[in-house]
């Protein structure tokens, strides 16, 4: 008996080369779409240094000998999964940096879940963020500590920072963290108070679903955002390397976590409705934040192409701070590809490494 | 010899896809700036939370019926771990603070002890210094003195 799979290459062999090539375009497109697995993540080893609630302190790389005297902790934005720092080897900011001997900790947030829908924007910042800094210097044995925020986890940073001038922050580091919301063009516009029922939405929904943030960052750019990455992917189907850079894209980007309930409530009302951070209204936990209290060294990193936090959004933060020692350092690149990818490999790991490693000794 | 297709369905796409990003992106961009845009997605997004409201309070209507915990009732319980959670977390926070302190503490009083037991020996030092020093004095006075005794008949 003839194997059905035989007689249909024998039939592939005698169609024309292009309709070959073509169909074998379309199989690889379907196989990557539906068949192929998930692509591996967050692969830098680690070890768990605390936990509270559904947060965890991760140390990377406890095998890896340390030569930098000052350790790094990063902190990751409350809506998504925080390997966007660590994708895959060869293309994750925190193997870079363990590589070159820094001794690197990650806040990893956890996903919330019902219960956690009146977590405020005050309980990460002054219960969470101090623990893990007091964490992280009793584990390294360290008297200082730097500090790298990346997107919201920015911004919750510099708050941070400027909120705890007790401790002993030396360096900070942020990658497009927004600062000033003014102006934000479709946000401002689809947020406005008259249309937008902020109260509403959290009152029913509790944490809000990550579709929903998604849509909305989606929605700045609907044609380039939920169109071209498919197009993109058949265009390039055949080349490996495209493949799995896609595929790790992807997976991050559809992998977000609920957003805190009344922390949305906060980031909305106060940041996009009524900017209050940059203003110095902003309170936190009966604190006003005044980001002038911010004395450490500070790198301020943006990407040219960012529609999320456009450069804009970051540079008024460098007139705000009191720091002597303040780097702004733009990239040529997008929100995420500022961590992720060739650019990335090339012009964001050097920077933070090179600026990290003259203050960490 | 390459055979040319008379068509190419990825090309086509790719084609469409370019066209359609140059000529619709910035004509959706105008709309999605207008007022109506922002008013009209208020509406839906109301229409979404009103029907999402109703769903949910026939789920908790109909779990109560049946004696069954919602998901807030779960959410209820998870809080209170939560909240035990912390407690232990400050417990914690407060033991190894106190641990910390009461070694910084002991290391100090080991200081402080060795620290007096150095003065001691030195102090015994001093002493016995002192003695010697005091006892050599004594005796180069007694030697003096009997010198003046020798040589006074002389002088005479």
């Amino acid at each position: 008996m003839i194997s059905p799979i035989k007689e249909w290459e024998d039939i592939l062999g005698m169609v024309p080369e292009e309709l070959k090539s073509q169909m074998n375009r379309a199989k690889r497109f379907n196989e990557v779409m539906f068949v192929e697995p998930e692509p591996q993540v967050y692969q830098t080893p680690k070890e768990v240094v605390w936990t509270k609630n559904k947060a965890t302190l991760y140390r990377f790389a406890p095998h890896l000998p340390k030569t930098k005297r000052v350790p790094l902790l990063m902190f990751y934005a409350l809506i998504n999964k925080p390997y966007i720092l660590d994708l895959a080897p060869g293309n994750s900011l925190i193997e870079y940096l363990v590589n070159r001997g820094f001794d690197v900790y990650l806040m990893d947030w956890g996903t919330p879940g019902p219960e956690d829908r009146y977590m405020k924007l005050d309980d990460y910042i002054m219960d969470y963020m101090p623990l893990a800094v007091k964490k992280v210097l009793r584990h390294s044995g360290s008297d200082e500590v730097s500090v790298l925020g990346y997107c919201m986890g920015g911004t919750m940073t510099a708050i941070f920072s400027s909120l705890h001038t007790h401790l002993p922050i030396k360096n900070i580091i942020l990658m497009t963290a927004p600062i000033d919301f003014s102006e934000l063009g479709l946000f401002t516009n689809w947020l406005d108070e008259r249309y937008f029922n902020l109260d509403k939405m959290v009152d029913t929904l509790g944490n809000v679903p990550p579709e929903m943030i998604d849509l909305g960052n989606k929605m700045l750019k609907p044609l380039v955002n939920f169109y071209g990455p498919y197009v993109s992917l058949a265009e390039r189907v055949e080349s490996q390397s495209f493949v799995d850079s896609w595929k790790l894209m992807q997976k991050w980007v559809g992998d977000g976590i609920p957003f805190p309930g009344e922390a949305f409530r906060q980031w909305i009302r106060d940041f996009y409705q009524h900017n209050k951070l940059i203003k110095g209204e902003l309170v936190i936990r009966g604190q006003r934040v005044e980001l002038s209290n911010i004395r450490a060294s500070l790198l301020n990193i943006g990407a040219t192409r960012d529609h999320i936090a456009q450069p804009k959004q970051l540079e008024p933060l460098m007139d705000a701070i009191s720091s002597e020692d303040k780097t702004l350092s733009l990239m040529p690149t997008g929100h995420v590809s500022i961590v992720f990818g060739r650019q990335a490999v090339k012009h964001t790991y050097p920077t933070i490494g090179d600026w990290l490693d003259e203050r960490s000794n | 010899m390459s055979q040319q297709m008379p068509f190419d369905p990825f090309a086509l796409w790719k084609q469409f896809y370019d066209k359609a990003e140059e000529q619709w992106s910035q004509t959706v961009d105008e709309a999605m700036h207008k007022e109506e845009f922002s008013k009209l997605m208020g509406q839906s997004l109301n229409s979404y939370l009103q029907y999402q409201n109703m769903a949910r309070q026939s789920a908790e209507k109909y779990l109560e019926q049946a004696n069954m915990p919602s998901r807030q009732d779960v959410a209820n319980v998870a809080s209170m771990i939560v909240n035990v959670e912390t407690k232990v977390d400050r417990l914690e926070q407060t033991i190894e603070e106190e641990v910390v302190d009461a070694l910084k503490q002991s290391e100090l009083s080991k200081e402080v002890k060795a620290l007096k037991t150095d003065m001691a020996k030195l102090t015994k030092r001093l002493d016995q210094l002192f003695e010697i020093l005091e006892a050599k004095t004594e005796a180069a006075v007694a030697k003096e003195a009997k010198s003046v005794e020798v040589d006074a008949p002389k002088s005479k």
